[in-house]
This record gives structure tokens, C-alpha cells and sequence, in this order.
């Protein structure tokens, strides 16, 4: 596979939906080039999946790299059925999660539900004004992966429950605080 | 209360989900799945099938940089646009027929082949209808090679096993 990242994403959706299936198949059966040219179509936005989950960059870019590892192990168990964005980024998630479950201290600030993240500023070029990236990263670490998972990423409060095995009353719970939270800090600017 | 709520909305729907990380990541990541893992069952045959299907590719790819055919006449080599799809699409077609035909007589290793196969044919014939539309487009030349690569060596691998070549 010879084809530049550049022209890649120069091309119109439907082009590129093509070359991502004659990649997908290629990669495969193999072929580390065109698995190099998924992960370059990618990889912005698992990593932005990531390093919203985790909270850090570091953590983020070690999950990424476990996310794009283990989907080359498991590539052939995508069926097609659904488009393959959507198919990645279930896997990241997961992964993501189950990175952040063998990290030190993951059940004290998971259900340490009063701590707020100290997570190094960010800002994310937000026009509005409203800097939410940054709030996000504040929001206490449950709440911060339930709202990202739900507000940003579409996850049913159900699928959110099973990936973090807790109720899914409990995943609800935790995105009305994360809510009321960044509205609160919203307000105050 | 109401208005803030609003606010949250709208920042959300502005907010951008692509990150570039600091690092290039795939330097960890290509370490990682060079270490021989393997991504489904089939590549196993890939070692008999390469030296095969490498030909293919240097044929295809000879073909297409140079433009020649060395059975027609001298005024083939300007070939290009929709002239150029058709010759590379036929040379295809003979070659699928040609290994098709080799392998009749042998079981395939795997169930689905010729959907894969199938698959293939209509991502071909997406190219193909992107082409009609812009003929040039070395992008799209190139992604057509490739698909015909990838059915013959389809066909080589569920066919031609490396532990059925011991």
C-alpha cells in the first residue's frame, strides 16, 4: 500500500469508505502497511476517546497504543455489519477501560465519588468561549468517563453499565452530577 | 439554570473529538504486532503464497508504471484513462481465470472464500464506477490493483496452504 496519508484524507467520503475496506482486507491478511494507513486515518480520534476517558495524556497515549494492538489481533472478528469507526471505537472504549481498571488507585478514584481530578489545563480551541474540555478533565473521574461515554461517544446508560459493571441507575446518576457540575462551573465563568 | 444548560449544549456540539497525540504512537504499536501475531488463521498459508503472489504484483505493477504490454502493438503504451481500466481489469480476469481453473480440482481451506471473492468484486466495481468519473486518478488506479491483488491472493491461500505444500 503505497497510497500517502495526505491523499488519504483529501479524498471524498464515499472514495475513502472504499479504500478503508480494500485496506481493512488487506491488513487482514497481513499486510502491516495498510493497517500503518487505518491507524493513520484513526488515530486522532481514539486518541481523543482515550485521553478523555483516562484524563491524561500519558495514560491516553499508552491506551491508544493498546487499542490499535488489539484491534490488529482481533481485525477479523469485524463483520462489516457496522461501519468500522463505530466498531473501533466500541473496542477503545473497552480497552481504554480495562487499562485504566489495571492502573494503581482505579477503584479508590472510581468510587472516591468527592475527588476532582487534578488533570493538567487543556484547552480545546473551543469558539464558544466555554472551555469544556477542561471541565471535563475536573469532573471526578466516574463521573468523567459515564458523561464522555454518554454525552460525547452516544452510549446507552445500559452499555455503559455493562462496560463498567455498574447499574445502569448508577451510570445515569453519575451523568446528571458530571452535568450539573460543568453547569455549575459554566455559570461561574 | 436553563441557560446554562444551554451553554453545556452548545459547547458540546462544539467540541472537537479529534486529539493529535504528543508522540507518534505507531513506532510501540509496530513493535508490537511484529512480533508475529497473527491477525486471522489464513495468514498462516501467507509463506508459500507470497513468492506467488509477489509476482502478480511486480506483473501488475510493471504494467501500469510502464504502461507496456508486450503482445500489443506499440500504440498501446500511451494507454490511459478508461483504456488503461479495461487492460488491467482483462489481464485480472485472465489470471482469476487462470488460478481458478488450477485450483478446480482442489478443496478450499475455508468456507467463505468466494464471498470474499464477491466482496472484492463489487469493491472493484466501486473503483471502477469512481473511475469512469475521473479516469485519471492514479489513487483510485492504484486501489484497483490492489483489490485484484488481494482476490488472487485470496484464491492462492485458501487453496494453497503451507501445511498442504510440506
Amino acid at each position: 500500500m503505497e497510497l500517502s496519508h495526505a491523499t488519504v484524507t483529501d479524498m471524498k467520503p464515499d472514495t475513502l469508505r472504499v479504500r478503508e475496506s480494500v485496506l481493512l482486507r488487506a491488513a487482514v491478511n497481513g499486510d502491516r502497511d495498510a493497517y500503518r494507513e487505518i491507524y493513520d486515518i484513526h488515530i486522532k480520534r481514539v486518541f481523543g476517546l482515550c485521553f478523555r476517558l483516562t484524563g491524561e495524556r500519558g495514560m491516553a497515549e499508552d491506551a491508544a497504543q493498546e487499542v490499535f494492538i488489539q484491534v490488529w489481533r482481533t481485525l477479523s472478528n469485524f463483520d462489516g455489519r457496522s461501519q468500522f469507526s463505530t466498531w473501533l471505537h466500541s473496542v477503545a472504549a473497552n480497552v481504554t477501560i480495562s487499562y485504566m481498571r489495571r492502573q494503581k488507585n482505579w477503584l479508590q478514584r472510581m468510587f472516591d465519588i468527592e475527588s476532582v481530578t487534578l488533570a493538567e489545563p487543556e484547552t480545546s480551541g473551543c469558539s464558544s468561549g466555554v472551555d469544556l474540555e477542561k471541565y471535563i478533565l475536573r469532573l471526578p473521574e466516574r463521573a468523567r468517563v459515564v458523561f464522555v461515554l454518554h454525552a460525547i461517544e452516544g452510549y446507552r446508560h445500559e452499555d455503559i453499565a455493562t462496560m463498567l459493571k455498574i447499574a445502569s441507575g448508577t451510570s445515569k446518576a453519575q451523568y446528571h452530577r458530571a452535568r450539573q457540575l460543568l453547569e455549575d462551573w459554566m455559570g461561574a465563568d | 439554570m436553563v441557560e446554562h444548560n444551554h451553554k453545556l449544549t452548545v459547547a458540546l456540539a462544539k467540541l472537537e473529538k479529534e486529539k493529535v497525540p504528543d508522540k507518534d504512537l505507531w513506532v510501540g504499536i509496530a513493535h508490537s504486532i511484529n512480533d508475529n501475531i497473527p491477525a486471522t488463521p489464513v495468514k498462516q498459508g501467507r509463506g508459500v503464497a507470497m513468492p506467488i503472489a509477489a509476482s502478480f504484483i511486480l506483473f501488475a505493477a510493471v504494467l501500469l508504471v510502464t504502461k507496456i504490454d508486450p503482445l500489443s502493438e506499440p500504440s498501446s503504451q500511451g494507454m490511459h484513462g478508461d483504456a488503461l481500466v479495461q487492460a488491467i481489469s482483462q489481464q485480472h480476469e485472465e489470471q482469476k481465470l487462470s488460478l481458478l481453473t488450477r485450483f478446480s480440482e482442489k478443496a478450499a481451506v475455508t468456507d467463505d472464500w468466494q464471498q470474499q471473492l464477491n466482496e472484492l468484486d463489487e469493491a472493484a466495481s466501486a473503483v471502477k464506477r469512481a473511475l469512469a468519473e475521473d479516469p485519471d486518478n492514479t489513487a483510485l488506479l492504484g486501489m484497483l490493483q490492489h483489490i485484484y491483488q488481494q482476490q488472487l491472493l485470496l484464491i492462492e491461500r485458501v487453496h494453497a496452504p503451507k501445511w498442504q505444500q510440506i
